[in-house]
């Protein structure tokens, strides 16, 4: 199967016979996003994934990606396929797009108005990004990948599934029993990993900006429900920094783009087990406007 | 460009002549960049490109080429300021010794800024030294962070009985590459020539040199047209047409013939100047030409070399790629081959190679990979 997927701001071909690829990207997508590949379309990038190798649909099956003709990762179990096409596709994007500075963070917005969650794997930003999605007038962006524009400063949203790892998948099933979720990749060296469809309204605004108003850092600590602490801007530039994916290659630019963001945004560092208590902290203290 | 796919012939003129592309339709536009960054060549027509300035009538292709052109000319510019930076590192950390390196290839163009380190993008650092300052140069690099990438044992030995360089170098930090080589082509070849004739009069810049122009060119020559690997022949060959058109002048031209007739290279020099005016119409010495035709060339010999090397230098994404290209594609691998290793030496090399290649066949690239765990 050969087809266009429209995952705002850009747009990939994508071809594969795995069947379990094309049930998840069904069920998880909205179908006017997934369309037969047309020459007159525009695609940012080709990827594929794909069985590696002859004997390997047969026995012991494994799939591989595929960048354009690139394989940038060794073959993985085939029931990781689908997770390992999100993966690929989140390769391709931060390891070629430097019209935009990409930051590893979970990205939400209410009312236009977008709050970033950088933190490495583990600190439960995808957990919290999810909830919040969820929530009422609030939206997705991205879980994994902020994509922010040099020239303007704002956010572009790149709304695709969520990853979930280990029990954050269920727990994200119990917040939303309606939730479109993916098959188990197992045993991943992220763990169990599940793909979770992000909200109508997320989808829906894929294509509208959000002004950054907030970095925060989260930290998902069983003991403590909720502490704030504010962060100097030196600290907060460096945590960016650290996070971003393509600092380096765009040098100068990525540089002044961080110091514009972080002179006009509050930070903060938060630890957490209740993300009810995160988004009222949002919502009170981050978001108000008088 | 009324043609509806774009073939490798097309590819190669765009190359030569950018404002061409400005009637491509949408799926031209989409092979000519998955094309060109498959060859390495996108930055350096990107660049070529903009400078036309040409308004193009359809906003959605120009946006388009403002995201993907833009960002390879990017890629470009950083990876030309990472290597620079790198020679100015090593040149400050070897001291006075430096002076005794001379810098190859992609490395030498970018100290030099010259055309071919336009939209040049780099896999390593190519450095030549003598061949009695080898292991001394490696242990400094050891010490200062640049440690051998893991090879398997086959390929240890190749590198250290049969050919001109050491396995390659790594930096444990930054990842960047270096390549220290003693020769310019592989020892077991048997066509290892005098290196003192290539670094004569070598020029010093940023603390190191690079060979001469004539040197420089025919060293690129060699290095395309005695080897199996022709990943980048595109692009290789592209290089060395910019760096004659750059040099052009009568003292170049008698120089590179000497140099190439007395380091025994001028068949090479005479299939590099062949494919530049077949591919890009490169202004050449018509006389040197002729000289060397005379010496090396037939009819026969000609048309065989053309199945060859346009195949091993057109441009080799599937879908601009066909049959007679991947026909020559092969001959040029197993000329490569038998032109740098003797049979009793060549033989087992290709099997090994070959048995490699038939099992990642079928069991999978990673098959020979040692830890599967440090997939990111």
């Amino acid at each position: 199967m050969h087809f266009q997927l429209e995952v705002a701001p850009f747009k990939l071909n994508i071809q594969t016979t795995i069947p379990l690829v094309i049930d998840n990207l069904t069920k998880l997508y909205p179908p006017q996003l997934l369309t037969s590949v047309d020459d007159n379309s525009l695609a940012d990038y080709d990827v594929s994934i794909d069985y590696s190798g002859l004997v390997r649909k047969y026995i012991k099956p494994q799939c591989s990606f595929k960048f354009d003709q690139f394989e940038p990762f060794l073959g993985l179990p085939i029931g990781h396929a689908y997770a390992n096409l999100e993966w690929g596709m989140n390769y391709v994007i931060a390891s070629n797009i430097f019209n935009y500075l990409i930051i590893h963070s979970g990205i939400v917005a209410k009312n236009n108005k977008a709050v970033l969650f950088p933190a490495p794997p583990g600190s439960g930003k995808s957990t919290l990004t999810a909830y919040l999605q969820g929530q009422t007038s609030w939206r997705l962006l991205s879980d994994e990948m902020a994509l922010i524009d040099p020239e303007t400063l704002e956010a572009i949203p790149f709304v695709r599934p969520i990853c979930l790892k280990n029990r954050s998948g269920q727990l994200v099933q119990q917040w939303f029993p309606e939730v479109a979720v993916s098959t188990i990749a197992g045993n991943t060296h992220k763990g169990d990993v599940v793909h979770v469809s992000p909200s109508k309204f997320s989808w829906e605004q894929r294509k509208t900006r959000a002004e950054i108003k907030s970095v925060v850092f989260p930290r998902y600590d069983p003991d403590v429900e909720l502490e704030v602490y504010a962060l100097t801007k030196t600290q907060a530039f460096m945590q960016l920094a650290e996070n971003a994916f393509n600092f380096s290659l765009l040098g100068v630019e990525g540089f002044e783009t961080i110091i514009q963001i972080i002179e006009k945004v509050d930070c903060y560092e938060i630890v957490y087990n209740n993300v009810k208590e995160v988004e009222k902290f949002l919502d009170e203290e981050v978001l108000f406007e008088s | 460009m009324k043609r509806f796919f774009l073939k490798a012939k097309d590819i190669i003129s765009l190359l030569n002549d950018p404002a061409q592309a400005a009637s491509l339709s949408k799926l031209n536009w989409q092979i000519l960049i998955k094309v060109l960054r498959k060859e390495q060549l996108l930055a350096r027509f990107a660049i070529n490109f903009k400078r036309q300035n040409i308004a193009l009538s359809d906003d959605e292709i120009s946006a388009h080429l403002d995201v993907h052109l833009g960002n390879s000319i990017k890629i470009a510019i950083r990876q030309s300021q990472s290597v620079k930076f790198e020679i100015a590192e090593l040149a400050r950390l070897l001291g006075q010794s430096s002076q005794q390196l001379i810098l190859l290839k992609g490395a030498a163009y970018s100290v030099m800024n010259n055309l071919a380190s336009e939209g040049r993008t780099y896999g390593d650092i190519d450095l030549l030294a003598a061949k009695d300052k080898i292991d001394s140069f490696e242990k400094i690099l050891n010490t200062y962070g640049w440690t051998g990438k893991e090879v398997n044992d086959y390929d240890d030995k190749y590198y250290r009985e049969w050919s001109h360089e050491i396995p390659p170098l790594m930096h444990s930090s930054r990842g960047t590459v270096i390549d220290l080589h003693h020769n310019l082509v592989p020892i077991i070849s048997g066509r290892a020539p005098n290196i003192e004739l290539f670094v004569k009069d070598a020029i010093p810049v940023a603390d190191m040199n690079v060979l001469r122009p004539s040197a420089m060119t025919l060293h690129s020559a060699v290095h395309l047209f005695l080897n199996e690997d022709y990943d980048h022949g595109l692009r290789n060959i592209h290089d060395i047409s910019l760096l004659i058109s750059e040099h052009h002048s009568a003292e170049y031209w008698a120089d590179i013939y000497s140099l190439a007739t007395e380091s025994n290279f001028s068949l090479e020099l005479y299939l590099a100047l062949r494919y530049c005016k077949k591919l890009f119409n490169t202004t050449v010495c018509e006389s040197t030409y002729r000289k060397l035709g005379k010496k090396h060339a037939s009819l026969i010999k000609n048309a065989y070399w053309d199945l060859v090397f346009h195949g091993a230098l057109a441009p080799k994404h599937p879908l601009v790629t066909g049959p007679i290209n991947k026909l020559g594609l092969l001959l040029a691998y197993i000329r490569g081959h038998a032109a740098k290793m003797p049979m009793k030496v060549l033989i087992p090399h290709i099997f090994t190679k070959a048995y490699r290649e038939v099992v990642e066949t079928f069991a999978g690239k990673s098959y020979f990979v040692k830890n599967q765990d440090t997939q990111k």
